[in-house]
């Protein structure tokens, strides 16, 4: 559905450098800190900037050949840019009707209502949430094959959250659909994705199954004697602590059969990106 | 293509007060002015030039590049500004020149059809080359610095034109005297050079516009 190969970025004291690939039928996420190359990445793949080097495949064509029908079957939230804060949802309704053969003006009006956005106020004049929830509604109504999806939850209050992941969930329910989603909430990705990759500085440093994440990584808390027996073949990273060590292992129950007095911490994705991005290897 | 027209029509429905003021001053010149060529020419470039503030509004708060994941294409886009522009500069001039025409028939004005032409003409090459001019600065440039590079550009054409008046005039040529006497004596070819230039100073710009959005990153 969507590969990133070598993809490539300069800018001014930051280089991008990622591959990524989202299939058929699989919710992938993207998480990383605030400036790690999250949106950088959303916008190479939409051809939003050039790529220094690199391909990126998007429905099965290089993203520079999308045409018109192609983004047809694209839906995408952006983090920091949206709809034209001039124009009401009204106004919406009529553009994006004429823009997309299959956008569902019932079910995008009904969702609207839904989520309580009003209709005849200009968008400027909407909060960040409703903003974000505009964006969401608008990529689901249109029968899109992909959703690309940063940030979509930011500056939601909880019940909205939910309510916007159902939605994401009641969209997957139909076959042949993808996401690729990014979030700094990493409870929305544990519960959506079946995937996630983790980028920093521009890199991927680590891409896993949802599942093998929760079930397998673990955070090791030991001291500076327990640390120096310790195995360390199946330790991703190490931080020094007051206590001794915190050390991230993608292989817990290896520690728990043979180091059964150490203590081993069900890692959560934040503990997670913590130890990938402030650790040591 | 026809997404971004209603866009940019619903843009341009939702400015009813820049409108209003715009009716209102047309109204006041109508029924002030005997020449109804200024009405006819200053209304039709303030509706024309509100091209220019749909490409704001499309920038509002970053706005262009969300714009830019919607089913359109950049060369696309570039080329429903020309044909809005081109759209409203035709829709305003005409609906002006009707006013025109009645206010001075209720004022007892005499319309004078071929200075009308003549107005009409002039005006929307005018206007739809100040269009050509500002559409690619503004896309470059955004906002802020693209009017200073159009104040730079007229600054630019004023300077080579008098330049240009200047240099011929040492050489013996007064160029407004030649303008004037072949406009007399072959007034068909004038229009027809004047065509001519502007259509190659649209082409010019769409050009440059479709150039300046390809390479552009968001």
């Amino acid at each position: 559905m969507l590969r990133l190969e070598n993809v490539q970025k300069q800018y001014k004291g930051f280089q991008l450098n990622c591959s990524l690939e989202v299939q058929e039928g699989c919710v992938t996420g993207l998480i990383g800190k605030n400036g790690a190359g999250k949106s950088t990445t959303f916008k190479a793949i939409l051809g939003l900037i050039h790529a220094d080097d690199g391909q990126i495949e998007v429905l099965g064509k290089p993203v520079s050949e999308l045409g018109i029908k192609d983004r047809e079957e694209i839906g995408v939230v952006l983090a920091d840019s949206g709809f034209s804060g001039y124009l009401t949802i009204k106004d919406l309704v009529e553009m994006l009707g004429s823009m997309y053969q299959n956008f569902q003006r019932g079910y995008f009006l009904k969702k609207c209502e839904e989520f309580a956005l009003p209709t005849d106020k200009l968008i400027k004049e909407f909060s960040t949430g409703m903003k974000r929830k505009l964006q969401v509604l608008a990529a689901i109504s249109h029968e899109a094959r992909l959703l690309i999806l940063d940030e979509p939850t930011a500056g939601l209050d909880v019940i909205a959250r939910d309510g916007l992941l159902d939605l994401l969930r009641e969209y997957m329910e139909q076959e042949g659909r993808s996401i690729l989603v990014s979030s700094h909430i990493s409870s929305d990705l544990e519960g959506l994705c079946d995937d996630i990759y983790m980028i920093d500085d521009g890199q991927m440093i680590l891409h896993e199954d949802t599942d093998v994440l929760l079930s397998d990584y673990a955070i090791l808390k030991v001291t500076e004697e327990q640390y120096e027996t310790l195995d360390k073949e199946y330790i991703l990273r190490h931080k020094k602590e007051g206590f001794g060590y915190s050390c991230l292992t993608d292989q817990k129950q290896f520690y728990l059969e043979n180091y059964p007095k150490i203590a081993i911490e069900k890692g959560s994705i934040d503990e997670l990106i913590m130890m990938m991005v402030r650790g040591e290897e | 293509m026809k997404g971004l027209l209603v866009k940019d029509i619903r843009l341009m429905l939702n400015q009813k007060q820049f409108f209003g003021v715009v009716a209102l001053m047309a109204v006041v010149f109508l029924s002030v002015y005997s020449d109804p060529s200024f009405v006819i020419s200053y209304i039709t470039l303030m509706f024309s030039i509100f091209t220019i503030s749909t490409i704001s509004y499309d920038e509002y708060e970053n706005g262009m590049c969300y714009l830019f994941t919607l089913p359109i294409s950049r060369k696309g886009y570039v080329r429903e500004k020309y044909i809005f522009g081109v759209i409203t500069t035709l829709l305003s001039f005409t609906v002006i020149s009707v006013l025109s025409f009645i206010a001075s028939a209720i004022r007892h004005i005499g319309f004078d059809v071929k200075e009308w032409i003549f107005t009409g003409v002039t005006s929307l090459l005018l206007i739809t080359l100040v269009l050509a001019v500002n559409i690619p600065l503004q896309l470059k440039f955004e906002a802020e610095r693209s009017r200073m590079a159009m104040l730079v550009t007229f600054a630019g054409a004023f300077v080579v034109a008098y330049l240009v008046v200047k240099i011929t005039s040492l050489v013996g040529v007064d160029m407004v005297k030649l303008i004037e006497r072949l406009a007399e004596t072959n007034l068909k070819g004038c229009v027809v050079f004047a065509c001519a230039v502007w259509a190659l100073g649209m082409l010019i710009s769409y050009l440059v516009a479709v150039r300046v959005m390809e390479k552009k990153d968001f």
